[in-house]
């Protein structure tokens, strides 16, 4: 069938190399694993216990490597940025997306359920896998569903810029407040006992910094996917 | 007990997938293509979700709405997409 | 068991790469692509990392997809 035409020889060949290598790999994986690897993030686990934070990847991300974080955050604004000097704002295009009456009564229908599921991943990201980030771009996912489906919808502007301005200003504010007082940026100012880890309030300042990294990432994403959508290229 | 009619259901879920692929190399046409796939889809989710209802009882009211949000975005999908490939 | 389905789903996301790499068409590309980030959530889901998954699922497979489909529409319009 058409399968023989779409895998030339060179993939097939490409392939047996990898699958050869990949077997090896394995054999070594399955079969003699050494016990006692200690690498960095063992060391930075063991220091998990003292936040109280049930889900240990968003300690490292948001706690111990909170810089980086914030570093992330900027990375994105600027691309961003970019996107939006890139393209014409006067210059209005025409993708010939064409939305219809069923399409647009789902998206009526799951734009709520999208947007809570997004805001769940959000808040409930030192509990359990998630967070900012995840929740973030399913937040702008299910506004990208809006801008498919109605032509005539737009991301309020003024609503998200000051969101956005909102948000990056708060982790800078926090990092800073957690200088003066515990002497280090980031540091865990507010109460975090062990006492409480899985409770929805627990583990200090990390909560607060993954909802304003998801606001922050949410109201990015949403604004470049409108520019995509609704802007043509200045050339 | 239970647990073994929950893997009944899953073994009927997995058997839909496999029509659903046979059809996808089978069938000649776009239209075609996305009937099969729809169905058998739709109908192996929900039976390979019920089936794990059968085996953790307590999964029950979440698997519930993932069930839902199938039966709601699966049609639409391929209705989307016929209308995009006409 | 488990190292048998590690081993098929390692070897699935290798053949869609290959196929995404010769495509002629540059949506059937995308689309493959997409293949390759669910194959990789499999994996990671398996490796214990729920996290990595979770993100690899929405922006991998999800968001960065559509804004490949959306800029190759752009492209098109171009010529």
């Amino acid at each position: 069938m058409s399968l023989k035409r779409d895998l030339p020889t060179s993939t097939i060949s490409g392939f047996a190399l990898s699958a050869s290598l990949i077997l090896t790999i394995l054999n070594i994986l399955l079969h003699n694993i050494p016990n006692n690897i200690q690498t960095a993030g063992d060391e930075l686990l063991k220091l998990n216990a003292t936040e109280g934070v049930a889900n240990a990847v968003t300690t490292v991300v948001v706690y111990f490597r909170g810089f980086d974080t914030l570093g992330e955050i900027a990375v994105l604004f600027i691309a961003s940025l970019g996107l939006g000097l890139m393209l014409d704002e006067n210059k209005q295009c025409d993708l010939k997306a064409k939305s219809n009456f069923m399409l647009q009564t789902a998206s009526k229908l799951l734009f709520p359920i999208i947007m809570l599921f997004g805001i769940y991943v959000m808040v409930y990201g030192h509990l359990s896998p998630g967070g900012g980030f995840q929740g973030g771009v399913i937040i702008a996912s299910g506004i990208l569903l809006l801008l498919i489906s109605f032509n005539e919808f737009e991301v309020p502007h003024s609503v998200v810029s000051l969101l956005e301005i909102f948000a990056g200003a708060s982790y800078v504010i926090i990092g800073l407040i957690g200088l003066l007082v515990l002497d280090r940026f980031l540091g865990n100012f507010l109460p975090n006992d062990i006492s409480n880890m899985g409770m929805l309030l627990s583990g200090g300042i990390i909560p607060i910094i993954y909802i304003i990294v998801g606001i922050k990432v949410g109201s990015e994403m949403s604004v470049i996917s409108e520019n995509l959508i609704k802007r043509c290229e200045d050339v | 007990m239970l647990e073994y009619i929950g893997y009944m259901f899953i073994l009927f879920g997995v058997l839909a997938f496999l029509v659903s692929a046979v059809g996808l190399i089978r069938m000649p046409d776009t239209f075609t293509r996305i009937h099969i796939a729809t169905k058998t889809t739709t109908i192996g989710t929900i039976l390979v979700l019920i089936g794990a209802m059968f085996s953790e009882p307590s999964w029950s009211l979440k698997l519930a709405l993932i069930g839902i949000f199938i039966l709601i975005t699966n049609p639409l999908s391929s209705s989307v997409i016929a209308r995009a490939s006409k | 068991m488990i190292g048998f389905l590690i081993l098929c789903t390692f070897i699935g996301i290798i053949i869609i790469a290959f196929a995404s790499v010769t495509q002629k068409k540059l949506s059937n590309a995308i689309i493959l692509f997409m293949g390759v980030g669910l194959g990789s959530v499999i994996l990671f889901f398996i490796f214990k990392a729920p996290d990595v998954a979770l993100t690899e699922a929405v922006i991998g497979s999800g968001i960065s997809s559509l804004i490949f489909l959306i800029a190759l529409k752009h492209l098109k319009g171009k010529r």
